[in-house]
């Protein structure tokens, strides 16, 4: 037979197909991780409330990396766009910045590793830190925040709050939780894809 | 006053929510008042390369979305009889999170692949430039809104400096 | 703009050994509309997405040979540069547009073209004065109905004025009164000299419209008629071939496959019981003076099928919220729970939520019991895919799965949010099949449907509803000629 060629494989034409599943991804991770981090709000929980975003978002993140096809720039974007969504609603920029750089990582590592299962697991711990570093200002603005604090509270609490911060623990333990949800809830992710999304036909 | 460790967590986490709450409401309200074309077009305006405005104002179409999923989802769920908080689901935590989390992810992605298609055969294309219905444009309405914020700023700060 | 195929054969695997398009030559006219029918899987759909670009632009796969938009080949074009040519409408209103209100929505394909604003807005007042659609003017589009959706969806597309239109079994979610206007917009599309594309199952609406029905089989045109043609065949030979009815009028002197209800095979014991169940002060109301739903009274006859009629609006996804405890106050969602009514929902994947079968109809049963549940299985053909991925099976078995799981929960009264959408003839019949099955072994079925032949297949009364009230219940044997007229005035 004449002319037999595969199809659809003209960047120009499936580009329109990653940016649609970037924001929806982002749409899901912003909508799920606002959920899993409100055990935050329990205060004795609030250490865990990174490990809980990792460990539930591990799942959607999985099928998000094995769906596109640029890896690179769709974890650019996907990343900006929380980092962006995050500095909207008052985060700092060091926020978007470390967005952005955990978003080039990722990709990289989707990029140079591949869509096998060690590129997305580590891709995804990568990933972690971004929602990790989301707790960040209470350290990195310490004399602003005890400042306004002082409005508020006796001085008790305020020392005892600028104790809290002067130690660097409660932060190092905010990101090992984080990347530890993200250790675990990747390979919970994997036993799904295996179990749900390579079964259905949605993931390879 | 000896509060803990777990009561300075908590006045942290509420100050928190109170720096975030207001922000997340003119993020909700601008989310679901602004207009897709609209946005579309003041993105463009500021020179805004539409392989990051496309997946914006994907992200504003589909939390409407993810939201009605969810609740026809939930509604499957109730009429099986697993609930959110019972004893079965107390024993498996994870088994509710994948049954929850797996339908949805399914007809997420299928939805988006269909409007990902449709999209493409009405001519949107990363290339090209759009033109809007809607002329967006700096106007006096919006300077006067600016002009307002400043003078509250201002008016804020003279009054905590005395 | 003629639309011609040349030798084309497509795969959506990585050779043309298992082709779905095998070596197809078509022709279609400029201001020709063109249906193309078939069963399930045939190749139609792969035509359609031929002709509008996404074969060979978008979907990856295997091609060989040329489609030609006019003298232009598809494979040398953009599909930006083609939707000027093609509009492309699909069959699932909810998931086709990509704003939020309306007024975006239609103006979206020009805007994409970069169109003059002046320009654009033109058009969208002139397409919507067109298409009647001005009280869809400003709307937000997750409020409207899916008629709305799709009459919207049409209008977007119209907006741009291209000289191609490709519909994707468009009716596939629509009721009998929003298919009247659906054609009443391609007939329109039609008298401006378009070129009109139609992959459809059902095609009644179709039969003053279209100038060629195309039987496809094996990814290759077998036959052609003219609707007159076909009509004359009548539907028993549209059956055959697995084809929906051409015209219903015909179906008035059906008489219903259910005459008799399938009393023979009851078991006596049920014939005791009482011959109807009631149902008293089925309300609900989003606010006091305009009630959705407002039934004093139903009475369901009990192992029976019956079919709910009535227009987009009229309450009847309300009314079967309400009996599943899905809606509705406290006190009504525990009465639910009591006599327990079943949905299976439109889209039952919303539904399935476990990795196989047999565990999917374990999940709602106490106690767990495997082999009932296998029998249940049996019961619904389903034991051989025991093992496998409810959401990997295929659209009529993952129903019958939601079924299942259903029967396992243990409750009695089934609920059906149109089962037959966008089914062939043979998936129609196959789903009566399971339905009768079902009411036999002693549940009873309520079909809320816009089907009019399955109705016939399986229901044994009728119940139309009008503004959240019942307006009617009847037998179907004898009233045929009733549910006809009724379906088709809605």
């Amino acid at each position: 037979m004449s002319n037999v060629r595969s199809t659809g494989k003209k960047s120009s034409n499936t580009l329109v197909r990653d940016l649609v599943n970037v924001g929806i991804f982002s749409a899901l991770y912003i909508v799920l991780g606002f959920m899993s981090s409100s055990i935050g709000y329990v205060p004795a929980l609030i250490v865990f409330s990174t490990a809980s975003i990792a460990l539930v978002t591990s799942v959607p993140i999985f099928l998000f990396y094995s769906k596109i096809e640029r890896p690179i720039l769709c974890c650019l974007l996907f990343c900006g766009i929380f980092g962006g969504a995050m500095l909207v609603m008052g985060q700092s920029i060091i926020m978007f910045a470390i967005s952005l750089a955990v978003g080039l990582l990722s990709g990289t590592i989707l990029k140079i590793i591949g869509k096998n299962f060690a590129g997305l697991y580590m891709a995804n711990i990568v990933l972690s830190l971004m929602s990790s570093s989301m707790m960040l200002p209470l350290w990195l603005y310490t004399e602003e925040y005890l400042e306004y604090t002082r409005g508020m509270c006796d001085e008790g609490y305020v020392a005892k709050l600028a104790e809290l911060s002067n130690s660097i623990w409660p932060l190092v333990g905010i990101y090992t939780f984080g990347i530890l949800g993200a250790v675990i809830g990747g390979l919970v992710a994997r036993r799904i894809m295996k179990k749900h999304f390579e079964r259905i036909g949605l993931a390879r | 006053m000896d509060v803990g460790l777990a009561g300075t967590l908590f006045v942290s986490t509420m100050m928190l929510v109170s720096h975030v709450m207001p922000i997340s409401v003119i993020f909700y309200y601008v989310m679901t008042t602004t207009k897709v074309n609209e946005f579309m077009a003041g993105m463009s305006k500021m020179h805004i390369p539409n392989k990051v405005t496309i997946p914006l104002a994907v992200m504003i179409r589909f939390f409407p979305t993810v939201f009605d999923e969810a609740r026809d989802i939930g509604n499957a769920m109730r009429m099986r009889g697993i609930r959110l908080f019972s004893l079965r689901t107390l024993k498996n935590p994870l088994a509710i999170l994948e049954y929850r989390l797996i339908p949805l992810l399914v007809s997420l992605t299928k939805i988006g692949d269909e409007l990902s298609v449709a999209a493409t055969t009405r001519g949107l294309s990363p290339e090209t430039r759009r033109s809007c219905v809607v002329k967006i444009g700096f106007h006096v309405q919006d300077v006067a809104v600016f002009v307002y914020c400043i003078a509250v700023v201002v008016l804020f700060c003279s009054r905590s400096v005395t | 703009m003629t639309i011609t195929l040349k030798n084309v054969s497509f795969s959506y695997a990585e050779s043309l050994d298992d082709a779905v398009i095998k070596n197809l030559n078509f022709e279609i006219k400029s201001g020709e509309c063109v249906v193309l029918v078939g069963e399930s899987g045939c190749g139609k759909t792969t035509i359609s997405k031929l002709i509008n670009g996404l074969i060979p632009l978008y979907q990856s796969g295997t091609m060989a040979g040329d489609v030609l938009l006019g003298d232009k080949n598809t494979a040398d074009m953009t599909l930006a540069e083609i939707s000027r040519h093609v509009g492309s409408v699909f069959q699932n209103p909810r998931s086709q547009f990509f704003n939020i209100d309306t007024d975006s929505e239609i103006a979206f394909g020009c805007e994409n073209l970069g169109m003059d604003p002046e320009e654009i807005r033109g058009r969208v007042n002139r397409v919507v004065k067109e298409f009647h659609i001005e009280h869809l003017a400003g709307r937000n589009i997750f409020h409207l109905s899916g008629g709305e959706k799709q009459k919207i969806a049409c209008a977007s597309v119209s907006a741009t004025d291209p000289e191609i239109f490709v519909l994707d079994e468009p009716s596939a979610n629509l009721d009998l009164k929003t298919v009247a206007d659906l054609a009443e917009i391609i007939k329109f599309w039609k008298s401006r000299g378009k070129t009109v594309v139609i992959v459809e199952h059902r095609i009644h609406y179709l039969r003053n419209i279209a100038d060629r029905i195309c039987y496809v089989k094996d990814g290759q045109i077998q036959d052609e008629w003219t609707p007159t043609e076909l009509e004359a065949k009548g539907p028993e030979y549209a059956a055959s071939l697995g084809l929906r009815c051409m015209n219903l009028e015909q179906l008035k002197n059906k008489v219903p496959e259910l005459a008799e209800g399938p009393e023979g095979s009851k078991v006596p014991a049920k014939r005791t019981l009482k011959e109807s169940l009631l149902f008293n002060n089925l309300h609900f109301a989003y606010n006091r003076k305009f009630p959705v739903l407002d039934i004093p009274v139903l009475s369901l006859p009990r192992n029976q099928i019956t079919a709910i009629i009535g227009h987009n609006g009229a309450g009847k996804s309300t009314l079967a919220q309400v009996l599943c405890g899905l809606r509705g106050t406290w006190r009504q969602k525990r009465k639910a729970r009591k006599y327990g009514a079943y949905l299976i929902m439109q889209d039952v994947n919303h539904q399935l939520f476990t990795e196989s079968v047999l565990e999917e109809v374990l999940l709602g049963m106490r106690p767990q019991n495997e082999k009932a549940a296998l029998e249940i299985l049996a019961g619904l053909n389903l034991d051989q895919y025991a093992h496998e991925h409810p959401m990997a099976l295929s659209g009529g078995q993952k129903q019958r799965v939601a079924i299942g799981s259903g029967v396992s929960s243990g409750r009695d009264i089934v609920v059906f949010d149109e089962p037959t959408s966008g089914l062939d003839y043979r998936q129609m019949l196959a789903v009566s099949a399971t339905l009768q099955k079902l009411a036999t072994s002693g549940k009873t079925l309520l079909v809320i449907t816009h089907d009019p032949e399955f109705i016939l297949n399986c229901c044994q009364s009728v119940i139309r509803m009008e503004y959240g009230k019942i307006a009617e219940q009847y037998l179907l044997q004898g009233n045929q000629e009733k549910l006809i007229e009724a379906m088709l005035n809605v």
